[in-house]
């Protein structure tokens, strides 16, 4: 049977803030679910509470048939979930390969030099090998935070904005990365995305949850949810009529 | 234990939480600004000792003395400020904190030198030593006195930081990190301003402490550096309000160590109360008030 | 387990241990060659510290976290090569309440290090099972503590210690010969430990805690880890160094000797096992040529300068001041030896 991510009616709050309430969440292998909702709305909150990094006051979280409420992240880690920051979060004292080598030791089951290399080219970091994170240019640390969280072969893959401060052409290829994640042939995982970029999340999405305030407003296929009124709303305010949401959200 | 001893335990706990709340106060309030602690903070006493023991010397009163050693203090604070933090701003919290390690040397390695190595006697006002009685208690004067001196010290620096726009200015700062960096050029003067507080908190502690001890060295400064930080460790890094506390429960494990520990065991009360820290830390890794919020 | 080692930084970590043994050995040498009484004990003296320096960096270094506490471990390493190495007849003078098997007791110099190591070892256990759980701002004031708990230990407990009065009669054990041994063998240890999976997960904490958590690191296990390596190199080198000065009190394992032993690390790198000694040579430079002044100095027949206590420790902690504002990670930063190796020939290949 293959495994699901399942968060059931987390709740959690900052003082005074509730930053998420009841939130339901369903996440399956080989599918890639996008998260959106205008800042505030508690979508790095809830990538922070399933990676364990912060621990939800009500609600369970589990993988599989495994429930992980309130662990700590590293053993939610070591059972198949990686996950990448909203600002690249490397280790930028060390090189390009030690980075890498901390992402595949999780697994302990890949032979570390090995695996590196095919890492290395397969995420075209050769050039940078040995150099150190912290000198490497923008576009490449945010290239070389995701080849770490996939050196593990996680089955769940969190993402948090992915995209921002990419070009084009990078966004264009991280694209098509993440649809290599998910491929079956490839690592074959389950993959949340959270994105600004809407247009990206519809044409990469096979199921998109919009967060707003930190609630569930809607969820469903990139369809659905693009004619939905009260995405809509939460993201253009009230004064806009039915026929602006098209241009509006693609 | 008769009541009356509890009592006097419990002045003497009082008074010397709130010498220790000073100190951490102090210590805290550049951490909380910068993110550094500051090692050369027990200097800070030092130097006011050293200033008050010079100009007793000369024959000058107690009070004005201790005035002039606040001052010292202060100028000294900011001195440090200038000449070592500044250079090294935006560095890592280690370096930082290696700066002020060598920092503290350089001042005990000048007062050695331009002064003497050996202990000095300061003599203190003998109405410290005498007794009062308060209805059917006997109390210490000068256990009053740092306790109502630093009673009004704390209430005074905590309504600058309420009441004030400077005040409000650290508090921000204090928040986050980040929000200092974000004040461009004004941040130069909330930092000096903190470092200009904790001097001042600094020299305020240090006549306390004085008029405790009734003595200077090179080193003392060790020994008030280390409550001041393991106050601060308890009451949760970062947080003011958390020093206070820290200082105050730190004392109150001490005063109560000395009462309960036999006589044997005197010379270990030190080893036993970070024992107690230590195990406190370990139940709350984060301190009594944690800072942290969000991601 | 073995997957997770990198070969390619057990080979540079290999690379880096014969050249800095080569070097150590070197100087060894020539001391021997000079056999001049004051030069041989200079180099037993930079050995013994290059030893101490160097289990100081393996936490430090790798973990980003200040340690006061390590002069701690100096200490016990340093009584317990006391106790097992002075002669039984000393012993019974100078501490009759020793239990009898212990007065009776004389090891050689190599059994003494070894459970100077062993005595560090048990106290790191229990100390790095609270430790390594705190934050790292109270871990730092953790490790001061047990400094000052273990000061007053060995200040106070005086049928062991003989409390402030310190204890005497050590014999000379030491050789060039077996420092050399020593520090090679300490520096490859810590050398080895760099380039392991667990250190390397080290150095991943040292830059950000969380995200090493996030890749299935427990971050506290590999802090404990660093901590007990650590201690047991220090425990290793107080009992070297007790071997090399032979009689010593309580206060030598305090402040002034912490901040004396963090300084060298400082101003060589901590990042780096090649800054350690590079700092510990750089320091005992400076000491040497101003000792002189320390004691006041002679110029000529008319002139001469005052004595100056303390000038040694002073220009040591302006050097530092001066090295952290020039290079904020000290003289080595991030490298190892190496590193200047290897990288030229990375770059050869690649043109």
């Amino acid at each position: 049977m293959p495994k699901t991510l399942q968060v059931k009616k987390l709740s959690k709050r900052f003082s005074g803030l509730q930053a998420l309430s009841n939130v339901n969440l369903q996440l399956e292998k080989e599918e890639i679910m996008g998260l959106i909702g205008p800042n505030g709305s508690g979508k790095t909150t809830l990538i922070n509470s399933i990676s364990g990094v912060l621990h939800p006051e009500a609600g369970s979280i589990s993988i599989g048939n495994m429930d992980v409420t309130g662990w700590k992240s590293d053993k939610i880690a070591r059972l198949g979930l990686a996950r990448t920051f909203q600002t690249a979060r490397l280790f930028f004292s060390l090189t390009v390969i030690e980075n890498l080598e901390l992402g595949i030791m999780a697994a302990s089951r890949y032979d570390v030099d090995d695996k590196v290399d095919e890492l290395l080219n397969r995420f075209g970091l050769e050039r940078w090998a040995m150099d150190r994170a912290g000198t490497l240019a923008y576009g490449l640390q945010r290239r070389l935070e995701i080849a770490r969280a996939v050196g593990s072969n996680p089955e769940f893959l969190l993402l948090d904005e992915p995209a921002a401060g990419l070009n084009e052409d990078e966004s264009e290829n991280l694209l098509q990365l993440i649809r290599g994640f998910r491929d079956p042939a490839g690592l074959g995982c389950g993959i949340l995305i959270v994105e600004h970029d809407l247009a990206m999340i519809m044409r990469l999405c096979d199921r998109v949850h919009v967060l707003n305030e930190g609630q569930t407003l809607a969820e469903g296929s990139p369809e659905a949810v693009r004619s939905n009124h009260a995405v809509v709303e939460a993201y253009m305010g009230k004064r806009y009529t039915a026929s602006d949401h098209g241009s509006a959200l693609t | 234990m008769t009541i009356e001893v509890a009592v006097q335990q419990l002045i003497n706990a009082l008074s010397l939480g709130s010498l220790y709340a000073l100190l951490a106060l102090g210590l805290g309030m550049v951490y909380s600004v910068l993110g550094m602690l500051n090692f050369a903070y027990g200097e800070l006493l030092t130097v006011c000792g050293y200033t008050m023991f010079l100009l007793i010397l000369i024959g000058v009163p107690f009070p004005v003395a201790g005035l002039v050693g606040l001052g010292m203090a202060i100028g000294v604070s900011l001195l440090i400020e200038r000449l070592v933090f500044r250079p090294l701003r935006g560095a890592s919290f280690i370096s930082l904190l290696f700066a002020s390690f060598a920092a503290s040397v350089i001042i005990q390695n000048l007062i050695k030198q331009l002064i003497s190595k050996r202990p000095k006697v300061i003599p203190v006002p003998e109405v410290f030593d005498q007794m009062i009685n308060i209805g059917p208690f006997q109390i210490n004067v000068l256990s009053l006195i740092i306790l109502l001196v630093g009673l009004v010290t704390l209430a005074g620096l905590v309504a600058f930081l309420q009441k004030t726009r400077w005040g409000l200015a650290i508090r921000a700062a204090a928040e986050d990190f980040e929000v200092t960096r974000l004040m461009g050029a004004k941040a130069n003067r909330v930092i000096a301003l903190s470092f200009a507080l904790s001097g001042f908190v600094a020299g305020v502690a240090g006549v306390l402490w004085l008029s405790r001890r009734g003595a200077v060295s090179p080193t003392m400064g060790f020994i008030p550096i280390l409550k001041a930080f393991i106050a601060i460790v308890i009451g949760g890094l970062g947080s003011l309000k958390g020093a206070v506390m820290g200082g105050f429960l730190l004392a109150f494990i001490e005063v109560a160590l000395m009462v309960m520990l036999p006589t044997r065991a005197v010379p270990f009360t030190d080893a036993f109360a970070l024992m107690i820290v230590v195990v406190i830390l370990y139940m709350r890794p984060e301190g009594l008030i944690s800072i942290k919020t969000g991601s | 387990m073995l997957k997770n080692w990198s070969r390619r930084r057990v080979t540079s970590a290999f690379h880096t241990f014969w050249m800095l043994a080569l070097v150590l050995g070197i100087i060894s040498v020539a001391a021997a060659v000079i056999d001049d009484r004051s030069i041989t004990r200079l180099v037993t003296d930079f050995m013994t510290l290059c030893v101490l320096v160097i289990a100081l960096q393996s936490f430090i270094g790798n973990s980003g976290i200040i340690s006061f506490g390590h002069v701690a471990f100096f200490g016990i390493g340093a009584y317990s090569a006391a106790l097992l190495t002075i002669t039984p007849k000393i012993k019974a003078i100078a501490l009759p309440a020793l239990p009898v098997y212990i007065q009776q007791m004389q090891v050689s110099f190599t059994v003494a290090v070894l459970m100077g190591a062993c005595l560090s070892l048990l106290v790191a256990i229990i100390t790095g099972l609270a430790l390594s759980r705190m934050a790292e701002g109270a871990m730092a004031m953790a490790t001061l503590a047990l400094l000052v708990m273990l000061h007053s230990i060995f200040a106070n407990w005086e049928q062991v210690t003989r409390g402030t009065i310190g204890v005497y009669g050590i014999p000379r054990n030491i050789t060039l010969f077996n420092t050399w041994i020593c520090a090679a063998v300490v520096g490859g240890a810590a050398l080895l430990f760099k380039a392991s999976p667990t250190g390397l997960c080290l150095q991943a904490s040292r830059d950000d805690p969380l995200a090493t958590g996030t890749l299935g690191v427990s971050v506290a296990k590999t802090r404990f880890a660093g901590w007990v390596l650590s201690a047991i190199l220090m425990g290793a080198g107080g009992a070297m160094w007790a071997q090399n000065n032979l009689a010593f009190g309580p206060n030598q394992f305090y402040y002034a000797e912490t901040f004396n032993l963090l300084s060298m690390l400082v101003i060589g790198g901590i990042c780096s096992v090649t800054g350690a000694i590079a700092g510990v040579a750089v320091v005992t430079l400076v000491g040497e040529l101003l000792r002189g002044l320390e004691n006041g100095l002679s110029i000529g027949t008319w002139v001469t300068l005052p004595e100056l206590p303390g000038i040694v420790q002073m220009s040591i902690a302006c050097l530092i001041i001066v090295v952290l504002i020039i290079r904020p990670q000290g003289m080595l930063g991030l490298n190892e030896l190496s590193d200047f190796v290897y990288k030229r020939r990375m770059t050869k290949k690649n043109t």
